[in-house]
């Protein structure tokens, strides 16, 4: 039954206890991979979860001395620069705190596709992917939110629980609303979606982060049959289970192959040259390949 | 030759190229799929169009697809046109037909077959036919009376009625008779004029063919059927008392395959006490074999009966009587034979007797209370006047008196030999002797002791000689020096065997070598072995006057029942001469010195005798079991076949999507698409076969338990053939309403279970089990079942009336655990035949078969026996119709027989009901006991 749902006809959405296992499964991929990293280069040992602002604030670094103005309260003097001139000077720190990861997994019907039943949906390798990630980045003192169009916090490790929670709502986030989505500037964004989008809509969403700064990272994971077309014969072609999405016929799909495969690259190329032209990190991944490939590369890229 | 019941449906045919033309042009269905990927797919690029039509081999699949489903629909049938001819086609006002049914011995083995071709033949007639059935064979004591058959038209449900009533008799086929009436009433111008004569006969030429043929040409249009391929029939020609038991030869028509059968000697309760195979090679016409009853000692043969592939025949049976049957020995003992018991005659006489027969061994009274039919004194005179009387009337009577010599033999008094004896022994071969002793010379050819080789070391050193010049006396055996050994002479019925030497090892070592059995039973087999040997042998001629009675015959399936009144006392010479007739059917006779058999099929003109053969009648005919098939439309397997073919579509079309793959995942898919495939067409065809509906379980209908337990009711197996169980159902209300009537057991309306169970068992007292012949074994949820119900306290009925073969029958229906007990023949002890009436006859539509019941229920504290297995057809005889008469018109035994079939099933249903209650009447003894003291 199952094979017969994965092959021809779209998945079920992965729910609430699947989720629950996937979470715990990147938990597990996660920490393999944080002690792979350690151990290939343990000087770059990751930063516990401070970044220097570049501007004054709360922080243990030294920032700058400035002269102390008046009204201000005497504590604040630092009396060992003081004493070398005769102003007195307040000492300033750098303002270090840590960030915030946001997590965007495209949750369409079209991720919920696999072309044989031994492999995984996208969107379940998406979620293992993301949910690795959140790993990776709570390992690192980090904090992670995630976007579902509902009202956002970003939770350290002890509240891995909400970010699960979050992620297993039913999806309500539109793809369409990521460019919409109002985060902070300069935020780190990590978008999961197979880079079925359209041309124009990636490109305004682009504009939009740019924008605001944000430090964004996209990765498009594709099914090996939207790479290589491999059915035959007449084929109806649907994008949705019920008569809303796209139905294409097609008449021989031996023949179409090569157009299709033709039409699909140039796709992905443009996806990718517009990534690339913002500034963008991209990772291309299929569902073919080990989720451990996968998420070593991942990680590889994870600190951008 | 095939016909159509709906040839309109044939026009669907012409719309086959309109389907080409569509098939031509309509591209298959495409394969729906989901592929997100399509929503960025530029549509012209893809879908730009291509010819796709489907491949030309798919078209011509579909279209004989198509073509079979239409000839389906059009419902052909094989044969159909020859059936009008056989009911009579279509003449003006209703068909008037004329049923020959031949009810020979020769008919009985596949009688069923011929029966069943001939019912569904006649569904196929018009309801307004008026049908005579005439039958060739009489049944026992009642005349053939073909007036009655052309008196009374029937309907062809009365018709078919009446065939299932017929039964195969134990004779040959009349025709002559059954010609010579036709003739006779077609002089007197009182035949009607018929449509058509269907003579359904059993293959054979036997007397009279000719002229019955004639004889229904000359009232209309005839057509012969038979069975093209029968089983059998099998008949006894020949029994013979060999030295180890019985010889019996069987013949068979020719032209037959290789076949095995076995020969029973069974007791008068059915029991087996002895078998023996019989082998005919392909072709072969006779087979023999010995029967050797073996160490069953002390039983008394009631029958030989075959046991073929078939059904059981008269012609399968042979009662056996006084002649035949094993002899009850009586030996004479004295006080001095104890004395050295292994040294005294006695016991190695006793010895070698056990297997030839009933052995009493002990003083005069004893012996007379036994009424032996062999007496045997050796080493003894008999001395006593009155002893010698007594021996000589019974000799005289029929008896065989066997003597031997001894030692201790006096014969001054004693005038019981064949012949007059010299006084005192020879004894040769001893310290005062110069002869050695002698040895037995080879036995005559003439002797009944022929075929016996004498050891050589077997010797004689004592004798008594008889004296020379003594006519009278036969020498059966004589000494190597000439001297008689056996001699034997006829008086009055009986015979006198004397042998002038010990029995025990002191004048002779014959007694102790391994031929003294043999001897024994030689010499018994050929004096006693039926009247007419004897009498020629030893040229007596038997009393012809004396009157024999009629006390059981032979039914045309091999039983032996009581004789009805019809049948008629015959005498000894009727026994040897007289043809079978309805008067004189074959059974057993009673005769002041005990029963006579008339053989079956004995004397008949043309019947079974040296020369015998099944010779194929003349001219052919049809093949009813053809014929009747052709009732069975062609359609069913027309649309198998139709599926057969989608199922092939499907997995060529699964197929040839597959090519387009590559690489592993073509193999993987093809794996993956041959199993689904399989899997569609495996679902397909069950669907098609016909399902057993009453298989399936069903949840509980409280409503129907409530219905079943409000009132107490018996209960019937359920079937799912509706003739059938329809049958029961009316039988088992015939014997409510007499229940009512008779007793205070005012029961319910009879309920179907089945086996399966739409509803617990245990509800019913009493259920009734008619299984059919082909019923399938039991599954092991009707077993789990029918065990809770036997152990819960029901009463399971089965009666096996239509199986060939009970035994096998029954325990391919149960299977091999045990889910019966032990059993034993229900006779007048039992409290079955006591809980209501006191009977001894527990008949149904049929009679002749043994009745079992469990063993634990006999003896003094029985239990109620939870099955109770028989064959007599009880629902048969109970049944009665909607019109208020009985179903089956009329019962080989008349009205006393339908009579006691009601009566057996008044004490089933009162044993069923009040279990062992009667049975304490066997404790009435113990209790006046206890009350006199």
């Amino acid at each position: 039954m199952r094979a017969q749902l994965t092959a021809d006809r779209m998945a079920p959405a992965v729910g609430a206890g699947e989720c629950a296992r996937l979470f715990q499964h990147a938990r597990a991929l996660a920490r393999h991979m944080a002690i792979r990293r350690q151990r290939r280069d343990a000087a770059a040992r990751f930063e516990r979860g401070v970044h220097p602002r570049r501007r004054k604030g709360a922080g243990d670094s030294f920032w700058q001395y400035r002269p102390f103005e008046s009204g201000e309260p005497a504590r604040l003097v630092d009396w060992r620069r003081s004493a070398r001139s005769d102003r007195l000077y307040v000492r300033e720190h750098e303002w270090e705190t840590n960030r915030v990861l946001w997590l965007w997994v495209d949750r369409s019907p079209a991720m919920r596709f696999a072309s044989r039943p031994e492999l995984p949906t996208k969107e379940n390798r998406a979620l293992v992917m993301a949910f690795t990630a959140a790993w990776l980045a709570w390992e690192s003192g980090e904090r992670v939110g995630w976007l579902d169009g509902s009202p956002r916090t970003a939770v350290t490790r002890s509240a891995a629980r909400r970010l699960l929670a979050a992620a297993c709502r039913p999806p309500t986030c539109d793809p369409r609303t990521l460019a919409r989505t109002t985060l902070p500037p300069a935020t780190r964004l990590l978008a999961i979606g197979d880079g079925l989008w359209s041309i124009e809509r990636l490109a305004d969403c682009l504009d939009h982060w740019r924008g605001r700064a944000l430090r964004a990272m996209v990765v498009t994971l594709r099914d090996p049959a939207e790479e290589r077309f491999p059915y035959a014969g007449r084929l109806l072609l649907e994008t949705a289970d019920d008569e809303t999405g796209v139905r294409l016929l097609i008449e021989d799909g031996e023949a179409a192959a090569t157009a299709i495969d033709r039409q699909l690259a140039a796709h992905h190329e443009t996806v990718a040259a517009l990534l690339a032209g913002a500034g963008v990190p991209h990772l291309r991944l299929s569902t073919a390949s080990g989720e451990e490939a996968s998420a070593a590369l991942l990680a590889g890229l994870l600190p951008w | 030759m095939v016909s159509l019941a709906h040839p309109a449906a044939l026009l669907a045919l012409l719309a086959l190229p309109a389907l080409w033309w569509l098939l031509r042009h309509l591209p298959p269905a495409p394969r729906r799929l989901f592929y997100p990927a399509a929503a960025i797919l530029k549509d012209e690029a893809v879908t730009a169009r291509q010819s796709e039509r489907p491949p030309r081999w798919l078209i011509v699949l579909r279209l004989l697809l198509a073509s079979l489903l239409i000839l389906a629909a059009a419902g052909p049938r094989w044969r159909a046109s020859e059936e009008a001819a056989v009911t009579g086609g279509t003449g003006a006002g209703p068909p008037r037909l004329l049923l020959v049914i031949d009810n020979g011995f020769p008919a009985a083995d596949s009688w069923r077959r011929r029966m069943t071709a001939l019912e569904r033949l006649m569904g196929a007639w018009s309801p307004d036919a008026r049908i005579h059935v005439i039958t060739t064979a009489p049944a026992p004591g009642r005349p053939p009376a073909i007036a009655d058959a052309f008196a009374h038209a029937l309907s062809p449900a009365d018709a078919r009625r009446r065939l299932a009533a017929l039964a195969p008799q134990p004779f040959l086929p009349r025709r002559d008779v059954l010609a010579r009436d036709l003739r006779a009433r077609q002089a007197t111008g009182r035949l009607p004029r018929l449509t058509r004569i269907l003579w359904v006969a059993d293959g054979f030429l036997w007397p009279g063919t000719d002229a019955l043929k004639t004889a229904l040409e000359a009232l209309g249009p005839v057509t012969i059927l038979g069975l093209r391929q029968p089983v059998g029939p099998f008949a006894l020609q020949a029994v013979r008392r060999s030295a180890a038991g019985y010889r019996v030869t069987v013949v068979r028509p020719p032209g037959q395959g290789e076949t095995r059968i076995a020969a029973q000697l069974v007791r008068q309760d059915g029991l087996v006490v002895a078998a023996t195979e019989l082998r005919f090679a392909a072709g072969a016409r006779k087979a023999q074999a010995e029967l050797a009853p073996g160490v069953f000692a002390n039983r008394q043969a009631a029958a030989i009966r075959l046991h073929v592939p078939g059904e059981a025949s008269a012609a399968h049976a042979y009662p056996l009587d006084r002649a035949t049957q094993w002899h009850r020995i009586g030996i004479l003992a004295g006080a001095g034979d104890s004395a050295r018991p292994f040294a005294s005659p006695v016991y190695t006489l006793a010895r070698a007797l056990r297997d030839a027969g009933e052995v009493v061994v002990g003083p005069w009274e004893r012996i007379w209370a036994q009424a032996p039919d062999v007496v045997i004194v050796a080493d003894r005179p008999v001395l006593e006047d009155g002893e010698q009387d007594r021996l000589r009337r019974f000799v005289e009577a029929g008896g065989i008196l066997l003597r031997f010599a001894g030692p201790r033999y006096e014969n001054r008094h004693d005038r019981l030999h064949p012949a007059p004896l010299a006084r005192g022994a020879r004894l040769v071969g001893g310290d005062l002797s110069w002869e050695r002793p002698q040895r037995i010379a080879p036995f005559p050819t003439d002797s009944p002791l022929s075929g016996i080789t004498v050891p050589a070391d077997v010797t004689v050193s004592g004798q008594v000689l008889a004296l020379p010049g003594a006519q009278e006396a036969r020498v059966l055996a004589r000494l190597a020096d000439g001297t008689p050994l056996v001699t034997a002479r006829v008086l009055g019925q009986g015979l006198l065997v004397f042998v002038h030497t010990s029995a025990d090892p002191s004048w002779s070592n014959l007694a102790l070598s391994p031929i003294f059995p043999r001897f024994l039973n030689a010499l018994l087999a050929a004096t006693a072995a039926d009247a007419r040997p004897r009498k020629a042998a030893l040229s007596d001629e038997p009393d012809k006057t004396v009157a024999l009675a009629p006390e059981l015959v032979l039914t045309g399936r091999g039983g032996l029942v009581a004789a009805p009144p019809g049948v008629a006392a015959l005498t000894a010479a009727d026994l040897l001469r007289r043809p079978l007739d309805w008067a004189a059917p074959a059974g057993l006779y009673r005769g002041p010195d005990g029963r006579r058999a008339l053989r079956p099929l004995q004397g008949v003109p043309g019947g079974i005798g040296p020369d015998f053969a099944f010779r194929p009648l003349a001219g052919g005919y049809a093949d009813i079991e053809a014929l009747a098939a052709g009732r069975l439309a062609l359609w069913p397997a027309l649309l198998v076949g139709a599926v057969l073919l989608l199922a092939l579509e499907r997995l060529l079309l699964s197929w040839s999507g597959v090519i387009a793959f590559s690489g592993w995942a073509r193999r993987k898919r093809m794996g993956v698409h041959a199993t689904r495939t399989a899997g569609r067409l495996a679902l397909a065809v069950a669907l098609l076969l016909p399902v057993d509906a009453l298989a399936q379980t069903r949840p509980l209908d409280p409503a129907r338990v409530i219905a079943a337990v409000s009132e107490p009711r018996l209960a019937y197996v359920r079937t799912g053939e509706r003739v059938r169980d329809e049958r029961v159902r009316a039988g088992l209300e015939g014997l409510t309403r007499i229940l009512r009537l008779r007793t205070a057991a005012a029961l319910g309306r009879p309920m179907g279970v089945t086996l399966a169970g739409d509803l617990p068992l245990a509800l019913f007292p009493l259920v009734y089990w008619a299984p059919p012949a082909d019923r399938p074994a039991l599954t092991a949820r009707e077993r789990a079942r029918l065990r809770r119900y036997l152990r819960a306290g029901g009463i399971l009925f089965i009666d096996l009336a239509d199986g060939d073969d009970r035994q096998t029958d029954l325990r391919r229906l149960l299977g091999d655990d045990a889910l019966l007990p032990a059993l034993v023949a229900l006779d007048s002890r039992h409290i079955l035949a006591r809980s209501f009436y006191l009977l001894d006859w527990f008949p149904g539509r049929r009679d002749g078969q043994v009745v079992w019941v469990s063993a634990d229920s006999l003896g003094t504290d029985p239990r109620v026996s939870p099955v109770v297995i028989g064959a007599h057809d009880w629902a048969g005889a109970w049944a009665i119709g909607a019109d208020g008469r009985f179903l089956a018109p009329e019962l080989p035994g008349g009205i006393a027989q339908r009579e006691f079939a009601f009566r057996f099933g008044i004490n089933l249903v009162m044993y069923a009901l009040a279990g062992t209650y009667k049975g304490d009447q066997i404790h009435l003894p113990a209790i006046l006991e206890r009350l006199r003291r």
